[in-house]
């Protein structure tokens, strides 16, 4: 089976030739076919006063597991980041660092897979670079995309705008992603069905830009690294003004990520997730929102699973299923290494 | 209602609660309730359980987490192992990020020495596959629940006669402890026995209790008064415990209850018994905060003692100081709680551990530190 050498990142003949049968092959359109050092990109296709800017690098381990693949994950990551900011995912700049003798079909296969997402997506890599390293360098293969959208005007976010009141929502069951990745590195003996949840958030969160609730949003992230627990917990240490106070009944969590979460002693809250928005909004756009994010397949499990309070300033708490509170800190140390 | 929903259920909890509150009002004084399970102690405080018990009603956190009881001696010779022979060392995920003085064994890989994380003990014949010519460790602690499976392990090495795969014996026998433990603590309150801080009964753990069985701990009650249940650790298992000790401290009546009867059997897990007396026997033991112990050590039987890494490397003794501030031996006695402690949560945190009760995740500093800081 045909690998890729180190020749291939020399920056000439090979290099010259993965570019053109490998890299063209599957991503061509106008700006990249050109092959100039950049992408020249004209000012008329900003028509708004904001844009997005945005990196992101991927180093999972293993690189195809249930829910996607690295390529998959690398766009729709920083797709999802620019969405956090209320903007229209445009253009992306693709880096691969890729380790001597990964075999062509794997690199294949997660090119065709980032042409599948930017497809679907509508984005464009237009500019982007290959490195091929030494076995020890990288992990079969590294990849770094940058990304630029166009922010809506009428979505403004931002720390200072979160007030006592507003509410809390997340776009579905959590935590699938780090569970998908943790169980398919080990074997622990026992049956599963859990995939990642991998996916751009753009079709789902432009219905709420497009509708008239899109003004009475204040705040979104998309919860991976950390799960829910570090995203909510770095709200509250940027605007110490507000705490945070969580249902726990009403946080969507699968059956199987319940069990599997039981047996391994892994909080679902701390666990990463690749497809799921944090939103918080207007105490009275909230049940509004919901209703919408529901009626999308990437949102049907959509819940308000609390609100901003003045109460416990500075920190995230929950309501236990049992009536008692307790605090959700930051998460302290990676619990499993490279997801993402 | 499946099995696990049964014991998760609120509304036998909230019934629990209210019967307990109930049996409160007729307490003549507060009772202290340790469990001594590190698994409870996460339990309790992550559902939240101390804040929904009366105020004459307090737990206190036990001895039952086998990575804070481990001295820093034991880590520091994995460490001498490493960067001396260049050995393989393997272990579970909570002895990884442990503190010595001036090192860890996440930061020893780090700096490019081989520690492998396993989750189950007999991952280790992958990691002899992995590395066929390197000298391999497994970092073998815990209590009687974990014994049986590394004893397993220990008798396949035997029978494949592998050869360069050694054992770092750290295993404690905590049944002896907690007798240990119930001594020291009335030493500790002679002058105050029977006043409102000592221990009055025990939540025992569920998991080492699938092993020894129920009998084993008739002691309790014979020898010092006490009551005990044997608890799983569902919500519903743990408040039900609670009720059951308050129930036989009112009626004057100690005695050993099995409410987790669903796992744990009278006699225990016999074959696992048997296989844990065939690989391990007794020794002097020392445990973090409760200093050394008559035969609460574990040791290989003669047939396996040839894969005791002591018997066929020399090991350096270094010891550690340890901060004099750190109260951890007072509160893996339930003698105080983690907010009594001046280093908690200020200089002693979960990234920074000073003591052994905040260094593993079930650790009852860890555990306040995480859940209960409101």
């Amino acid at each position: 089976m045909k690998q890729i050498s180190l020749s291939y990142g020399s920056g000439g003949k090979l290099t010259y030739e993965f570019i053109t049968q490998y890299i063209l092959k599957y991503f061509s359109n106008p700006l990249l076919e050109e092959l100039l050092d950049s992408a020249v990109i004209k000012k008329d296709l900003f028509s708004t006063d904001r844009i997005a800017f945005t990196i992101d690098g991927y180093t999972i381990n293993p690189i195809f597991f249930a829910g996607g693949d690295i390529g998959k994950l690398s766009i729709c990551g920083t797709i999802n980041d620019l969405v956090a900011v209320g903007a229209e995912p445009k253009l992306i700049a693709c880096s691969l660092i890729i380790q001597e003798g990964l075999e062509f079909e794997v690199i294949e296969k997660v090119l065709s897979s980032i042409r599948n997402v930017c497809e679907t997506e509508n984005v464009k890599i237009v500019t982007g670079d290959t490195k091929v390293v030494e076995r020890t360098a990288c992990d079969k293969i590294f990849i770094t995309t940058s990304g630029i959208g166009i922010i809506k005007d009428n979505v403004k976010l931002g720390y200072d705008r979160i007030k006592p009141e507003d509410k809390i929502i997340v776009t579905g069951n959590i935590a699938e992603h780090g569970f998908a990745i943790l169980l398919s590195r080990g074997s622990y003996g026992f049956e599963y069905d859990i995939k990642s949840d991998c996916a751009s958030l753009y079709p789902l969160m432009k219905k709420i830009f497009d509708s008239e609730y899109a003004v009475e949003l204040k705040f979104l992230r998309d919860a991976t690294r950390g799960g829910i627990a570090a995203v909510l917990n770095e709200i509250v240490k940027q605007n110490k003004n507000v705490g945070i106070e969580l249902i726990e009944e009403n946080i969507p969590v699968s059956d199987e990520v319940k069990s599997i979460s039981d047996i391994l002693g892994i909080d679902p809250l701390y666990v990463a997730n690749e497809g799921k928005m944090v939103i918080i909004t207007s105490d009275s756009s909230a049940e509004k929102i919901v209703e919408i994010l529901t009626s999308h397949p990437l949102g049907k499990n959509s819940k308000i699973i609390g609100k901003v309070t003045d109460t416990y300033k500075g920190k995230v708490v929950m309501k236990t299923l049992y009536g008692a509170y307790r605090i959700i800190d930051m998460p302290t140390a990676e619990q499993l290494p490279r997801i993402c | 209602m499946d099995i696990i929903e049964q014991f998760k259920n609120n509304k036998i909890v909230q019934q629990e609660l209210k019967k307990i509150h109930l049996l409160s009002q007729k307490l003549s004084r507060k009772v202290r309730i340790m469990e001594v399970c590190g698994t409870h102690t996460m339990q309790i405080a992550k559902f939240g359980i101390r804040r929904l018990l009366p105020q004459n009603i307090e737990l206190v956190s036990g001895p039952g987490c086998p990575v804070c009881v481990t001295p820093t001696e034991y880590i520091n010779k994995a460490i001498f192992l490493l960067r001396k022979y260049n050995v393989v060392v393997v272990t579970f995920s909570d002895l990884f990020r442990v503190p010595t003085t001036d090192s860890s064994l996440e930061i020893e890989k780090s700096n490019g020495y081989d520690v492998e994380i396993v989750y189950a003990p007999t991952e280790i014949f992958d990691i002899v596959k992995k590395y066929p010519k390197r000298d391999i460790v497994f970092l073998s602690i815990g209590f009687e629940t974990t014994m049986p499976s590394i004893a397993v392990v220990v008798k396949e090495v035997y029978r494949q006669k592998l050869e360069r795969v050694y054992f770092l014996l750290g295993n404690k026998f905590f049944l002896t402890a907690l007798e240990m433990l119930i001594i020291k603590s009335r030493n500790f309150l002679a002058p105050a026995i029977n006043s409102s801080s000592t221990i009055d009964g025990f939540i025992l753990p569920g998991h080492l209790s699938s092993i020894v069985g129920e009998k084993v701990y008739q002691w309790i009650p014979n020898r010092y008064k006490l009551s005990g249940v044997i608890s799983g650790f569902e919500p519903v298992d743990i408040v039900r415990g609670i009720r059951l000790v308050i129930e036989q401290i009112l009626n004057c009546d100690p005695r050993i209850i099995n409410e987790y009867s669903r796992v744990v059997k009278p006699e225990g897990n016999t074959q696992a018994q048997k296989i844990l007396n065939e690989v391990f026997c007794s020794t002097s033991g020392t445990w973090r905060g409760l200093g050394t112990i008559p035969d609460s050590g574990a040791k290989f039987t003669d047939l396996y003692s040839y894969l005791d890494i002591e018997k066929n490397f020399y090991i350096e003794k270094i010891s550690t100081q340890e901060n004099k501030e750190c109260q951890c031996a007072e509160v893996l006695i339930g003698q105080k709680k983690p907010f009594d402690c001046k280093l908690f949560g200020k200089i002693c945190t979960p990234e920074n551990p000073v003591g052994a009760c905040m260094v593993s995740s079930e650790g009852s500093c860890a555990a306040y530190y995480k859940y209960e800081l409101l």
